[in-house]
């Protein structure tokens, strides 16, 4: 009968238990969706310091490093770097390139916040094998932005508005997500006078990859101008079934002009990747230019011919030092997207209506000879373009 | 006696139940924390997404005249490029590209029309096209009122060897038809309709 009683009580007492952890369940709340993470990843700009004069352009490269091996397939981030900086193209996803190298293959949503300097982009890799995937430390994308006032400022990563989805190892599982722990950002410093120029972010090159060293002029810029410094150019490489690409290549204003009193730029590049020492053509574009082929040195017109006749090496005091400013970048490209027709006529015919200007050291994709002002020498210079370039295609 | 029976078997099946569901809950809770944010859904922002270019559907037609499409071989003929508007509009540019069989047909003789002036105008028997590039310096742009048609450009067209071949506006690839305007500050282009020009070349 004791017994009885003493079993009665406990079984009382665990009643009392369970009921209570009963009401204490009930009253938090319960995550009832699908979605929990499967892993934990940071999100980091890199490099951590830019300098770049009004104009350039800062190559921000976003970089994912996943816990665990945990793939990513996806990223969604939400960038802010104020008012100082804009994307470079109109066509925001432009201004986001994916890091095809690791799998990410399409930009599926670009928008620009520019009341808060805040760029949100998606980044995925579309239609690739789990194996593919990357884990560890990869890059996503390079987001290319432009200088567009002096002064410094942070590129920072929104931890909230950041999110990254990738693929889960246990199959049957419906969480895709990783969840975000750590987010990193960068300082910029921008300088009126051309300043540093960012490096170029792509591996350093090594001794077999060659050197260039060129001067090239844009056309329409006189050596007076005060809006052409800083101007982001792009440089391809071809020799054979060899390309490579290279964004923000060095270039610095000298006091030389060509024979129609414009400027020459020179620079010089250790292109990493790049070891073909013959049979070279170099492609240039400015910003707001087509991309103009270069086949040999001393070029003073179109190079209507494939492939180059340039050669290299890889020593800089030896490579020659390629003179292509006598056929100078060809302006007009002011929508970048590689052509010159229509949309870019309408697009600078009202600013330079208006005479449009912007202070010196400044930067706008409209006024294609650095003059600081939108006029009808820009409409001039867009249709000398527009009729070069139809010479060359037809 | 018999209730109070009942009661005693029943009370510790009932913590026995509590219990195990108690801690299957918190076994569960365990491993779907942390779930403040769910999968990204892309789909609701893609529509949010800055776009490049408005394009303004069906604004006008472009028709091609000749004065007859069976032309002998060796024998040229015009053919004229007119735009019909459906409606009112205002074109900063107008970039028109004709394509042609270049291998069949020679080109020449291309002239603007209606007191146009092209900024630049070119036959090229290299690729087969025929453009020309009308960017209209007057404020406002150039007007095309609805139902008027105007006359854009003419051009010789010289049959080299017998067959059909066509001329048609070129609407996909690099460099297409385009007609232009801006809306504030905004640059939009317009849609358009065309029809193919038939040419029955006879020995």
């Amino acid at each position: 009968m004791k017994n009885q009683k003493r079993v009665q009580f406990l079984f009382t007492v665990l009643l009392l238990v369970a009921l209570a952890m009963g009401v204490i369940l009930v009253q938090q709340t319960q995550e009832l969706r699908k979605g929990a993470y499967f892993g934990r990843t940071a999100v980091v700009v890199k490099p951590t310091e830019f300098n770049v004069a009004v104009g350039g352009i800062l190559p921000v490269q976003i970089w994912v490093v996943s816990e665990e091996d945990a793939k990513v397939d996806g990223v969604e981030a939400y960038v802010c770097f104020g008012d100082k900086l804009a994307p470079v193209e109109e066509d925001l996803k432009k201004s986001v390139v994916p890091n095809q190298d690791d799998s990410f293959n399409v930009v599926t949503l670009a928008r620009y916040d520019q009341d808060v300097g805040c760029l949100k982009f998606h980044v995925g890799s579309m239609g690739t094998n789990a194996a593919d995937v990357p884990s560890g430390a990869f890059k996503v994308a390079t987001v290319n932005l432009r200088a567009v006032a002096l002064g410094t400022g942070s590129i920072s990563i929104d931890e909230i508005g950041t999110k990254v989805s990738g693929r889960n190892p246990v199959v049957s599982s419906n969480d895709t997500a990783l969840l975000v722990t750590t987010v990193e950002g960068a300082s910029y410093n921008i300088s009126a006078d051309g300043g540093e120029v960012t490096p170029q972010p792509t591996s350093p090159a090594s001794e077999a990859d060659m050197w260039i060293n060129y001067r090239v002029a844009f056309a329409g810029v006189k050596a007076d101008r005060q809006c052409a410094t800083g101007w982001q150019t792009k440089l391809t490489a071809l020799s054979g079934q060899t390309r490579k690409e290279y964004t923000n290549v060095p270039l610095s204003k000298t006091t030389d002009v060509n024979d129609k009193g414009e400027a020459v730029y020179e620079g010089s590049f250790h292109a990493p990747g790049f070891t073909q020492a013959s049979g070279v053509a170099l492609f240039f574009k400015g910003p707001k230019h087509l991309q103009v082929k270069y086949g040999k040195t001393g070029q003073a017109a179109f190079y209507n011919q494939a492939g180059g006749e340039i050669s290299l090496t890889n020593v800089a005091s030896t490579s020659p030092v390629l003179d292509f400013s006598e056929y100078p970048i060809l302006a007009g490209d002011v929508n970048g997207d590689g052509m010159i027709n229509g949309i870019d006529f309408t697009t600078i015919k009202p600013k330079a209506a208006d005479f449009v200007e912007i202070a010196s050291g400044g930067y706008l994709a409209e006024d294609l000879d650095g003059s600081c002002q939108v006029n009808n020498n820009d409409i001039i210079l867009l249709v000398r373009s527009l009729n070069e370039k139809q010479d060359q295609v037809y | 006696m018999k209730n109070k029976d009942i009661f005693k078997v029943l009370i510790p099946i009932l913590a026995v139940v509590i219990i195990v569901e108690s801690i299957l809950v918190v076994s569960r809770l365990d491993r779907s924390k942390p779930v403040d944010v769910i999968i990204p859904e892309v789909d609701d922002e893609l529509t949010e997404e800055i776009v490049e270019l408005r394009q303004i559907e069906g604004k006008a037609s472009f028709v091609f005249s000749v004065e007859d499409q069976n032309i002998e071989v060796g024998d040229k003929k015009r053919v004229t490029l007119e735009i019909l508007p459906k409606e009112d509009f205002n074109l900063d540019a107008m970039d028109l590209y004709v394509s042609y069989s270049a291998d069949s047909l020679e080109v020449s003789g291309l002239l603007e029309e209606s007191g146009l002036k092209a900024t630049s105008k070119r036959v090229s028997d290299k690729t087969g096209v025929v453009l020309a590039n009308f960017w209209f310096m007057e404020e406002g742009g150039y007007k095309f009122e609805a139902g008027k048609s105007v006359k854009l450009m003419s051009f010789m067209v010289e049959p080299e060897t017998a067959g059909v071949y066509e001329l048609s506006m070129v609407e996909s690839g690099d460099e297409v038809t385009k007609l232009v305007s801006s809306i504030g500050d905004e640059v939009v282009t317009y849609g358009f309709s065309s029809e193919k020009l038939i040419i029955n070349a006879e020995n």
